[in-house]
Formats: C-alpha cells, sequence, structure tokens
C-alpha cells in the first residue's frame, strides 16, 4: 500500500442540488425585492442581503466537490477547499459507520448533503463534520478527542488503509 | 371559528417543536412526553381554580372593576404576583411523581424537563385562552385564523418563558430543600416581572412596539439555556451511544476488525 493514499468524498449531488436551490431561492427573493421595492432602502436590502447569503452558499458549493480524505502514515486528514484537519491514527479508538440524530439548531454549515465544521447531534452530540451527508451513513472516527464525521467513496479501502498505518 | 384555529396552528407548532427536541435530547423521552401531557391541565386548573376566584376577591375587597385599564399599579403589581406564584406553583406538581424526581437527581436532566412541562403548560394555556377570547369576545374570535397571527406567535414565544421559569426550580432541585425553595421564589418574581410589560400595556401605559421589543427580547433570552443545552456525555457514554445502533468498522482495542470476522468487509 502507497505512504499517502488519497480517498474522494461520497457523491456529493445533493449537497450541490441543494446549495442550487438555495442559490435560486435568494436569487428570486433579489429580484422580487429588486422589482416591488418601494424604495431606494428597500432595493439595497433586497440585493445586499441575498447577496452576503448567496456569496457565503456559492463559496461552499465551489469546495464541495474537492472534499477528500488523505491517509498519511500518521494522520488522516480530512480537506474541503481551504480547511484541512489532522486526525493522528494512534488516537483513532474506533470507526462506526451510522446515522446520526438531527438536531434542528446546530451549528456548523448542513445542509442536506453536505455537511461541515463541528455539528451537534442529538444522540452522539458534537462532531467534526467534512462529510458529504449530513445524518445518513456517516463513518464517525472516534477519537481520545472527540468525534469526526467523514463520508469516502471507498469505505473499505479507507478502513484498510487506517489498519495498515496502525499495524506499522 | 378562527380563534380555534389559530390555536390549532400553534398547537401544531409548539408540540412538533416539542417533539423533535425531546426526542434529541433525551432517551427517557416517554417520560417526558408523558409530563408533558399531564402538564396540559395546568393552566386551565390553575386559571379557574385558583386565579379567578382569588382574583375575584381581591377586585370585591379593594372595590375595583374587572377591566384592568381602570386598575391602579400597585393592584397590578398585586395581580401580576398572584399570577406568577399561582402558575409557578402548579408547574411543580410533576415532582409528586417518584419517577420524576428521580430522573432530577442526574446531572443535565432539569433541561428537558423543564421544557416538557413549559411545553404541557403552554399548550393547555393555548386552549384555555382560546375558549376565554370565544366566550368572551366573539368578534375577535370570528376573526380569520391568518389575522389572528399575534395571537399564534405570542402562543409559541410563551413556550421557551414557561420552560425557563420553571427550569430554575428543577435545576436547584438537585441541590437541596433550601436552594430549591430560594429558586421557585425567584421563578414566581421573574414571572411577575416578565408579565410586567403585557400589564403595562393592557394598562395602555406602553405602546405596541415597546410592548412587543421587550417581550421579544425575554424570550430570546428565556431560550438561551434550552439552546446552550447538550447531553452531557462523557466519553465513555459516547462511546456506547456511538457503537448502540451503529455498525463498527474498526476497533483500535481489538487484534483484528469486526467486521472482517464476520466477512463483510
Amino acid at each position: 500500500m502507497p505512504s499517502v493514499s488519497v480517498f474522494s468524498a461520497r457523491s456529493c449531488l445533493t449537497g450541490l442540488l441543494m446549495s442550487t436551490v438555495l442559490i435560486t431561492l435568494l436569487g428570486g427573493f433579489s429580484v422580487v425585492g429588486f422589482r416591488y421595492g418601494s424604495g431606494g432602502l428597500d432595493r439595497v436590502i433586497a440585493l445586499g442581503i441575498p447577496l452576503v447569503f448567496g456569496a457565503v452558499v456559492v463559496f461552499f458549493a465551489v469546495i464541495e466537490p474537492s472534499m477528500k480524505y488523505t491517509v498519511t502514515p500518521s494522520e488522516v486528514i480530512p480537506s474541503c477547499g481551504p480547511f484541512r484537519w489532522r486526525i493522528p491514527i494512534g488516537e483513532i479508538r474506533s470507526i462506526v459507520e451510522r446515522n446520526l440524530s438531527w438536531l434542528p439548531w446546530a451549528e456548523g454549515w448542513k445542509i442536506p448533503g453536505y455537511a461541515l465544521f463541528t455539528i451537534r447531534y442529538g444522540d452522539v452530540g458534537s462532531v467534526r463534520m467534512c462529510a458529504t451527508s449530513m445524518t445518513r451513513r456517516v463513518l464517525v472516527i472516534e477519537t481520545d478527542q472527540g468525534l469526526w464525521g467523514i463520508t469516502p467513496q471507498d469505505e473499505k479501502g479507507f478502513i484498510a488503509a487506517v489498519e495498515s498505518r496502525r499495524r506499522r | 371559528m378562527g380563534i380555534f384555529l389559530a390555536a390549532l396552528i400553534a398547537t401544531a407548532i409548539s408540540v412538533g417543536i416539542g417533539y423533535a427536541l425531546l426526542r434529541s435530547w433525551t432517551c427517557r423521552w416517554r417520560l417526558h412526553y408523558g409530563v408533558a401531557a399531564a402538564s396540559l391541565a395546568f393552566s386551565p386548573l390553575v386559571n379557574l381554580l385558583v386565579k379567578k376566584p382569588a382574583l375575584g376577591v381581591m377586585l370585591g375587597r379593594f372595590h375595583l372593576q374587572p377591566a384592568v385599564p381602570t386598575w391602579p399599579l400597585w393592584f397590578g403589581a398585586l395581580a401580576l404576583l398572584l399570577v406568577g406564584t399561582s402558575e409557578e406553583a402548579v408547574k411543580l406538581l410533576p415532582l409528586l411523581a417518584p419517577e420524576v424526581r428521580r430522573v432530577l437527581r442526574a446531572r443535565g436532566s432539569a433541561e428537558p424537563m423543564a421544557f416538557a412541562i413549559g411545553l404541557g403548560f403552554a399548550v393547555g394555556e393555548i386552549w384555555y385562552l382560546a375558549y376565554r377570547i370565544h366566550a368572551n369576545d366573539p368578534a375577535t374570535a370570528a376573526l380569520p385564523f391568518y389575522m389572528l397571527g399575534g395571537f399564534v406567535t405570542e402562543r409559541i414565544a410563551t413556550l421557551s418563558v414557561h420552560s425557563f421559569l420553571v427550569f430554575l426550580p428543577l435545576r436547584a432541585w438537585q441541590d437541596g430543600a433550601a436552594s430549591f425553595l430560594r429558586w421557585t421564589a425567584g421563578a414566581m418574581l421573574a414571572h411577575a416581572l416578565i408579565d410586567t410589560t403585557a400589564m403595562l400595556f393592557q394598562m395602555k401605559l406602553v405602546g405596541a412596539a415597546a410592548a412587543t421589543l421587550v417581550i421579544l427580547g425575554l424570550t430570546f433570552a428565556c431560550a438561551i439555556p434550552f439552546y446552550r443545552y447538550r447531553r452531557e456525555l462523557t466519553p465513555r457514554d459516547r462511546s456506547a451511544a456511538l457503537r448502540k445502533d451503529g455498525r463498527l468498522l474498526y476497533d483500535a482495542s481489538a487484534s483484528e476488525f469486526p467486521s472482517r470476522k464476520d466477512g463483510n468487509a
């Protein structure tokens, strides 16, 4: 097995679709507000608010396809766009595939098919997510420092890669 | 009929919020739903059996009219204390159940229990108020439901307020009788203070906008403990919760992968 293995995330079509829906809704809100706004301030608000939120959605939609998991001899590195985290393989206690229990108001970037940053779940508490699924079939990595949620396309290959590093 | 449709909408939203939160907050969700169901009766009971007769006696004693705008300020304060003490006292009735007392001994159990009681009380109050409006103000009751958005919003907002107020004594339950009594008194006083703006509005001493702003601010402030709440899991509990419904693919403590043993990998 090579010393560095890279695993892509599971298909991210749902996340991209939801991002597109969000962008369309924000665009629609902006057009309606701009078209029917009664004054200059109305139009500034109608354009400004969706522009800010829309830019955030576009940013996360653009970086989603770059989501991947790199397994080095000593670390698992989930990454997405400019965001990158390091999980020492020696600290991994277990890896469990499970569905997570959604909490409506938990912080983090979470839409169906896309979850990033620390998100609280009703059943297991906070999970640092870098996944193309918000709740379903998430590979949860349990470490001494907390939980990580990932969704590699090739689950078996990922597990085998972690195991081989652990045994070295 | 509009008022009952508005009450139904407020109930559906409150129950939806309560169901989702309690289900995700606690494993003992059946007990919590049971407590919420039992608390449905608290608001009508305290209104019909305590507040209404007591207020009648007080009005007669001081020769005052039932119309709130005619009350002097000192009587308004007295009425607020009556509301605060009676409602906060009745919300503690679930503590009579040994199972509830047992659950409350655990750390981090006050929030879900308080939310369950607050949910039941708030929903009971929705229907009691809808009935009162139907009986005393037929013109308002006959409005279409979409004209009663203020009623719906206010009723949903009280969900967090009622939950917060009962949360104070429930959290103190673990700290002994003295703390519990102190926080119960505090909750009663806080209830009276929170209702002050509504009372001043009814007395036509503050405007609708100011009253709405204050009430909205208080509603959000009261929701903070529930927003911040997370089920407290020790690493051991977290590990057990993680593996409970999941498929263990890798276990560092085992010599071999369980999935491989099973021939699944």
